[in-house]
């Protein structure tokens, strides 16, 4: 069996955080300018309080893009909701300081639907009908 | 290119790959899976897709994929594969073809267990796969001679033989 890390899991239970927690992705790359960092920080933690979830975070203090990994638990329906809930907040509270919902990763299946709040519905039609000349079939 | 991203995104919260019926499913594992809550669906979900065990260069993992460059010869395809078994989207459950291929190549070398950032197993997996495919039939016989090694002390000299040319040991109590 696992042997690295039995030690700490022993104290600790299950999981692979160091606290025992199931950690996933989802908004693990948020990123604002550098000097609004700290206010979107702080805004953050209040907001993972409020959802109740906690996560490590890890990525590059200097360009504001922050990695993170969370304990949603995508197993539980009601979970999955909260989990739409907070990452809803988070990118209107990363728009609103002016940031992006993906600030070095792709925005792929988990951030994509985010992406005509950021953009707006002007810039989105056109990312269609460029999509649409490129790929007329889809 | 790419469809469901983007400019027609699928919901953000659709798909969920955990949310089937198969989370519910316990499976009679012949590990404990400690660290995972006893629970063979909760280690499957320790693949997160950072691929690691896709690199080609440094650390140790994964010594079959960096000759095949196949992803089911990888940890990532492996655990994907093997939570496969719980949807039942591979057919036939532990005794699964597709999944015993995957696992061929697989030399239990334990890269993974050292290099994988989620620790994910898949020495430890294999066992438990191996251990129900092959459940009342005969294993191949390489498991048999394997398994076997530490049989054959019963039939090794009871002290080693006289190398050839050397001195014949002095009689005792001379």
């Amino acid at each position: 069996m696992r042997r690295r890390s039995s030690g700490d899991a022993a104290a600790t239970g299950p999981g692979w955080r160091a606290d025992g927690a199931e950690a996933w992705a989802g908004w693990e790359d948020a990123a604002v300018p550098p000097t609004r960092l700290g206010e979107y920080l702080r805004r953050l933690d209040e907001l993972m309080a409020r959802y109740g979830l906690s996560g490590a975070s890890y990525g590059h203090f200097g360009e504001g893009c922050m990695h993170m990994r969370m304990d949603f638990d995508p197993a539980h329906l009601p979970r999955v909701a909260s989990y739409r809930g907070f990452v809803e907040e988070a990118a209107d509270l990363v728009i609103e300081l002016g940031g992006s919902v993906s600030g070095e990763h792709g925005d792929g299946r988990a951030r994509s639907e985010l992406l005509r709040r950021m953009y707006g519905a002007d810039v989105t039609a056109l990312f269609e009908q460029v999509k649409r000349i490129w790929d007329p079939t889809g | 290119m790419n469809p469901g991203v983007i400019v027609t995104p699928d919901p953000l919260d659709g798909n969920m790959r955990h949310l089937g019926r198969e989370k519910d499913r316990k499976l009679l594992t012949v590990f404990a899976y400690p660290e995972d809550d006893g629970d063979f669906a909760q280690a499957q979900r320790r693949c997160v897709g950072v691929g690691t065990c896709l690199q080609s260069a440094g650390g140790v993992m994964c010594p079959s994929h960096r000759v095949t460059k196949e992803e089911q010869h990888s940890t990532r395809g492996r655990a994907h594969l093997l939570w496969e078994i719980l949807p039942e989207v591979v057919t036939g459950g532990w005794r699964s073809r597709e999944v015993r291929e995957a696992l061929d190549l697989f030399l239990s070398c334990k890269g993974c267990l050292s290099d994988c950032p989620v620790d994910v197993d898949m020495a430890t997996y294999k066992a438990e796969f191996q251990s129900h495919h092959y459940r009342g039939r005969l294993r191949p016989l390489s498991h048999y001679s394997m398994g076997c090694c530490r049989c054959g002390r019963g039939w090794r000299p009871r002290r080693p033989e006289r190398p050839t040319g050397s001195p014949a040991p002095a009689p005792r109590g001379s």
